[in-house]
């Protein structure tokens, strides 16, 4: 199997899958128990979380772990106070863990757009002192692997908005890259374990006032009150091992991508004339890559790829009947006719050369049966 | 609730001889109906061409509505039973009417089947009228057009009041008629046309065309939600899910592009009767109606004749488009089959696609690209999904596994 879709999930790494194991037979107990069982499962939790705070450059009271990003961007924007009469400003280009939570929770937004450097154009927002704003957006766009330069974005909004509160989902950055909280001013970062080959199930956030919060769940008053819920040591502990991982590889595995995706581009490039990348210009993370095929429907291609056991995204589960432009697409500037050719190619650690050159062949093989079919264009 | 239901049937004074299949069959399905899926346990008896059907807890609004459902009934009557005597009937029809609230206006229908009674049809609806009428002042006579009919009906085995009548589907109970195959779609039409030959007594096994890579599973799904109002009309039906995407696809690599959307159709035809065989069916149905898109022209539609040597019925051949909406809509179809869906048939259709095609040419076509042994590979590899008279979807095993 060739998979590449690693931008949606990606196996867990062999190291961490035994730590994970070996910590689950062993760390049963609850780090709120006082007794000594229960004393030493809190020690492992504090030296799990001193990691992830040296790794953000944050204290340790600010960094939380939760089950999903999902559970800490909606904690953020919904537990935030006067969070109703809150301005929210997000991209439309952005995940649903941001963008459906703020449209459900407030009827006052803003929607950012992106200027030519792929950072939000403020200068349609009418601010007023008076009120609270908070931006809230993706590190990296996980569709188009666009990645957005935080301290000059940040610097922006506060220029505008020097009290807006600063929102970051840091799922496709964090432990590829080094982030430093000390260095960027946010007021909330989130972050994955999945999406780096951690366990499911836990992920962490960095709440800089986390006594703004309302928490979403009340009970036992776990991690400092924000999260009640008996403390899941063994995922985090998996997750620990997983950052370790990429601190250890981070400056090797950053070559591999850059090299895997020349690869990638070029190879295709050459075999596939007609195919375009859209953000290879423009600041972004060399393992999402996102390619227009025109012609053929992206939906399509992933079906045939599949049959052949190679795994890719189309980024898009919609008909090809569905009438209206894709918001997420427009947002990134995807011209409307390609919107149903969309493709996006997300790279692991353990992805290959080979598998590149195999996807490649196999991609131009199939490219070339369907395109002799001659689709009606809709 | 209502302890007793008579069940009028429709069109069996046609039968003749064949009375006693019809009226076993339409009892076969009420017995799958109520006592093996909805459970409930009732007597049911056979009084003047006429089911009654009594249960002590009462039969309930979803038990007329599953009963509205079964084709060969024309319509149910909730009604009071009560016995031969003469003065038991106006007490219980006024308290029928106090129970119901009725106001308006209002006539008395009296049946009098039981010719051994001693009163008259027109005696007993005058004195119950003036009755009705001395003790609810809320309620006039209209003897056309009432908003309210209190119907009497007197049979061998009792006296019946009711106040409602609930109309059935009509036509001819299901399985005397035969088996057929039904090609299914995603669209508006197919669905009618299964629907009208539920009612004209035939049992079907439906049968849809996946073209998987060209579609999704989205597609799967919608044909899943759109086989539950249809199967309502059957017994117990069977839907397969035949993979085809490939096979479209190494005849629109060959033939003419004009012939594409015939030749597909082709070979669908040519996979039902594949089915029909398995499953011992005597036809198939399809939903074209003439004219309607080019493969449904005359020429296109005398081009597939060989295709099958079964008979292809095609009940909305003389429809409208507006007259196949309406029963869509009447048989809670059409919201399932307006939702978008990619269809591969028109993905892969030509710009001008042929519309007086040639038989010629589809014949020759068919035989030199023999898929005969592919075309059953597919019905082997069909996902099978057994669909029980309340609509409720299962997957069970391939045919052959069966």
């Amino acid at each position: 199997m060739i998979y590449l879709d690693h931008a949606a999930s990606t196996p867990i790494l062999d190291s961490t899958l035994e730590v994970l194991n070996e910590s689950h037979k062993r760390d049963w107990q609850n780090c709120s128990s006082k007794h000594i069982f229960g004393k030493r499962a809190l020690d492992k939790l504090t030296r799990c979380r001193t990691l992830f705070s040296k790794e953000l450059n944050c204290n340790n009271d600010d960094l939380f772990f939760v089950s999903s990003v999902t559970e800490a961007n909606n904690l953020f924007i919904k537990g935030s106070k006067s969070s109703l009469e809150m301005t929210y400003c997000f991209c439309e280009a952005d995940h649903s863990s941001i963008t459906n939570v703020i449209t459900k929770q407030s009827d006052i937004r803003y929607i950012l757009n992106f200027d030519n450097d792929y950072l939000f154009d403020l200068s349609q927002l009418s601010f007023e002192p008076q009120k609270s704003y908070m931006f809230f957006f993706s590190a990296v766009n996980s569709q188009s692997g666009i990645s957005i330069d935080l301290e000059r974005q940040i610097a922006r909004i506060r220029k505008v908005c020097p009290d807006a509160i600063i929102a970051v989902d840091g799922s496709q950055l964090f432990a590829r890259q080094v982030i430093d909280l000390k260095k960027i001013d946010l007021n909330f970062l989130s972050f994955s374990s999945h999406k780096i080959g951690g366990p499911k199930g836990i992920a962490g956030c960095y709440v800089k006032d986390s006594k703004q919060l309302t928490p979403l769940l009340t009970g036992g008053g776990q991690e400092g009150g924000l999260r009640s819920s008996t403390v899941a040591l063994p995922l985090i502990i998996g997750f620990e091992e997983t950052l370790i991982y990429w601190q250890r590889e981070r400056e090797q595995l950053t070559k591999k991508f850059n090299n895997l995706e020349q690869m990638l581009i070029s190879g295709l490039t050459k075999e596939l004339p007609e195919i375009i990348f859209p953000f290879t210009h423009v600041e972004h993370v060399a393992h999402i890559i996102m390619a227009v095929l025109p012609n053929i429907s992206s939906d399509i291609i992933m079906r045939y790829l599949e049959m052949d056991n190679v795994i890719i995204s189309s980024t898009s589960a919609c008909s090809s009947k569905n009438k209206g432009s894709d918001k997420l697409f427009l947002a990134l500037g995807i011209d409307p006719q390609h919107m149903k050719n969309v493709l996006r190619f997300s790279f692991a650690p353990s992805t290959t050369r080979e598998e590149l050159e195999d996807f490649i062949k196999i991609l131009k093989i199939h490219y070339n049966s369907l395109v002799k079919l001659n689709f009606r264009k809709r | 609730m209502y302890q007793t239901l008579l069940v009028n049937v429709d069109e069996l004074w046609l039968k003749g001889q064949n009375r006693r299949v019809y009226k076993k069959a339409l009892r076969v399905h009420i017995k799958e109906l109520l006592k093996k899926k909805i459970g409930i346990t009732y007597e049911i008896s056979d009084i003047n061409h006429r089911y009654v059907l009594e249960r002590e807890e009462g039969f309930s609004e979803e038990h007329l509505d599953a009963l509205a459902h079964v084709p060969g009934i024309h319509s149910i009557i909730p009604a009071r039973k009560v016995a031969l005597e003469q003065e038991l009937i106006v007490p219980t029809v006024l308290d029928e009417v106090r129970q119901a609230g009725l106001s308006g206006t209002f006539k008395v229908n009296t049946d009098r089947k039981e010719k051994r009674f001693p009163h008259g049809s027109m005696e007993i609806s005058r004195n119950v009228g003036h009755h009705v009428l001395k003790e609810f002042s809320e309620l006039t006579v209209k003897m056309k057009n009432p908003e309210h009919t209190i119907e009497v009906r007197i049979l061998r085995d009792g006296i019946f009041i009711s106040l409602r009548k609930i109309m059935g589907v009509g036509g001819l109970p299901v399985g005397p008629n035969g088996h057929l195959v039904t090609l299914l779609s995603g669209g508006l039409d197919s669905p009618v046309a299964s629907y009208l030959m539920s009612k004209r007594g035939c049992r079907q096994t439906f049968v849809f065309f996946y073209a998987y890579p060209f579609v999704g599973d989205e597609v799967k799904e919608k044909i899943k939600e759109l086989i539950s109002p249809i199967a309502r009309f059957q017994k117990h039906c069977k839907l397969l899910i035949v993979p085809f995407g490939m096979i479209q696809k190494s005849i629109a690599d060959k033939c003419w592009p004009e012939y594409r959307t015939l030749l597909f159709r082709w070979y669908m035809v040519q996979t039902a009767d594949i089915v029909a065989k398995k499953v011992g069916a005597h036809g198939l149905v399809t939903g074209d109606a003439l004219g309607q898109v080019s493969s449904q022209t005359l020429e296109n539609i005398s081009s597939l004749a060989k295709a099958t040597e079964l008979p292809v019925l095609r009940p909305l051949i003389g429809f409208n488009k507006a007259e196949i909406v309406d029963v869509a809509k009447q048989i809670g179809t059409f919201d399932i089959s307006i939702k978008p869906h990619d269809d591969a048939c028109s993905l892969l259709a030509p710009e001008h696609p042929i519309l007086k095609g040639k038989a010629d040419y589809v014949e020759q076509f068919s035989q030199e690209m023999n898929l005969q042994a592919e075309l059953e590979q597919a019905v082997e590899d069909a996902e099978i999904f057994s669909i029980s008279t309340l609509g409720e979807v299962k997957q069970v095993y391939p045919l052959s596994e069966e």
